[in-house]
């Protein structure tokens, strides 16, 4: 059975894929099933492919490229990208994790706010097996979803003008490790040492959408 | 003169940066594009010498700087009127300029626009990094230049010294825009944002423009997030557009109103922090024919 999309023009410059399926994770898998193959056939013209939670959208070159040839080419491809296919990656990357404390100094807020102890709210947290449903904020910054639902929180009313780089973060359905220092507005339950940006490796960023992920607790 | 030279920026401005045109091919890993805000000013330049139109040249913002040659250059200004001068001596814009050792070139008082690309014959030297020499802030060395940074020129060049190149237009406070991708869930917010008349706020900057104007309520609820694009107009939840440029971050959750057409981000480059700025609707078609009139030195026809 093939999935549902809508095609949508992004300015004269980018394209927007639209998966309809009503699950989320469910369309996002479809969004890097869709990236896989237009990576694949490679599209003469297409600039860079990024999935989103529910969208992938493609830059293309608008100078020397006919952009309606790739509204076609993308139409194409869209169509043999079934529901049920089988998952486009098998990385999985564990992230080891020390919860609470200096590492993760709003540990104790999420278990209040969540009416959990601590120690739940780690067990929960590193019980999921998470998909890198897009990529984006900073360089390496992995949306990583769904977080349980007993876990989920909007975001600090004030963010921090600096966050730790490996801070690992929860806000909304997702949790992510801001990849180097920045603002940042998530709440911070732990803190790893595993480098998630690095220039001198090729790919740079170590989570790629579509990969999957395990938090490991190293204690607290 | 082939190239294989050196420079100094003696006085760096504000903020002059070395730009290409961008970082493309990683932004599924969150890495911004950056680049050139007028690229069509960093072609002109380029062409200007006998580059490359996207090769490496420096983006001079708001305040001048002065480069002092430490061998012999071809340089070329182009976008944002400055008052240039090489050894104290008044030069017109848009033209090849040769500078001897010890030469110095001087942008010197702005007259409108709010960025310039000097281009120097071989390209600048800088390291590339993912595929691109723009400055990318995240880099240590890599983000606005200090004063007395030295440059090495490099020796990629296609074409002979001012021959090509075309003049700098006249600044356009008046964007084409196409309907963003939320504009429909809100039927007259793209009319209304086209009504208004905005002012580019102080904290414009190579990601993003904040403006301020009429507000033009658009609210998505649980708009997940996607990737951006350049020119696009997000609307705040309070109700202000910010139209972003080419450093933007690559995924965003605000809506869309309209995005503003590749021919026109020329002019919206040029815009600085108080100038006024219009929105006008328009169609794909008419996007691409400006685009490719305004770039066809420049641009393979399809």
């Amino acid at each position: 059975m093939t999935v549902d999309w809508r095609l949508e023009f992004l300015g004269d410059a980018a394209l927007s894929v639209h998966v309809l399926a009503e699950a989320p994770l469910e369309a996002n898998a479809c969004v890097h099933r869709l990236a896989e193959r237009l990576r694949v056939a490679g599209v003469a013209g297409v600039r860079d492919i990024v999935p989103g939670m529910r969208e992938l959208v493609v830059h293309v070159d608008p100078l020397h490229t006919d952009i309606g040839r790739i509204e076609a080419a993308l139409g194409t491809t869209a169509d043999t990208v079934g529901a049920g296919d089988g998952a486009p990656s098998t990385t999985l990357t564990e992230i080891p994790v020390t919860y609470g404390g200096a590492a993760g100094p709003d540990l104790e807020d999420v278990a209040a706010a969540c009416g959990l102890t601590p120690d739940e709210v780690c067990r929960r947290h590193a019980a999921v097996e998470y998909v890198v449903c897009f990529v984006g904020f900073l360089p390496g910054f992995p949306y990583l979803g769904l977080l349980d639902p007993s876990l989920r929180l909007p975001r600090r009313h004030t963010p921090r003008a600096r966050v730790a780089p490996g801070s690992v973060a929860v806000a909304g359905e997702y949790t992510g490790v801001y990849p180097g220092a920045s603002p940042g507005g998530w709440h911070l339950i732990g803190h790893t040492d595993l480098p998630l940006f690095d220039l001198g490796a090729m790919p740079p960023a170590r989570l790629a959408p579509g990969g999957r992920v395990r938090f490991v607790a190293r204690g607290r | 003169m082939e190239g294989g030279g050196r420079l100094v920026l003696e006085r760096a401005g504000l903020h002059t940066t070395v730009q290409d045109e961008g970082r493309w091919g990683y932004q599924h890993l969150g890495v911004p594009v950056g680049g050139a805000l007028d690229l069509a000013a960093l072609h002109r330049a380029n062409a200007l010498v006998g580059n490359m139109p996207g090769e490496a040249a420096f983006e001079v913002t708001l305040v001048g700087c002065t480069v002092r040659a430490e061998t012999g250059l071809h340089v070329a200004v182009t976008g944002a009127r400055f008052d240039v001068r090489v050894n104290d001596v008044a030069m017109p814009p848009d033209t090849a300029l040769r500078l001897l050792p010890g030469d110095e070139l001087v942008l010197g008082e702005r007259r409108c626009g709010a960025r310039a690309y000097v281009a120097v014959r071989g390209g600048l030297d800088v390291p590339v990094v993912l595929g691109s020499r723009s400055a990318w802030p995240l880099l240590p060395r890599r983000g606005a230049l200090q004063d007395g940074a030295r440059v090495f020129v490099g020796t990629r060049v296609v074409g002979p010294v001012g021959t090509a190149g075309s003049p700098t237009p006249a600044p356009v406070a008046l964007l084409r825009v196409l309907p963003g991708p939320d504009a429909a869930t809100a039927p007259g917010v793209l009319a209304a944002l086209c009504d208004g008349t905005y002012r580019v706020t102080p904290a414009a900057s190579r990601m993003a423009y904040p403006l301020e104007g009429p507000a033009v309520p658009l609210v998505v609820p649980g708009r997940p997030s996607s990737g951006t694009a350049t020119g696009a107009l997000q609307i705040l939840p309070s109700g202000l557009p910010v139209l972003l440029m080419a450093e933007r971050q690559t995924t965003g959750g605000y809506p869309v109103a309209a995005i503003v057409i590749s021919a026109d981000l020329t002019h919206a480059a040029q815009l600085a922090p108080g100038d006024e700025v219009r929105f006008t609707p328009t169609t794909r078609a008419d996007a691409l024919r400006a685009l490719r009139t305004a770039e066809a030195p420049w641009g393979a026809q399809p």
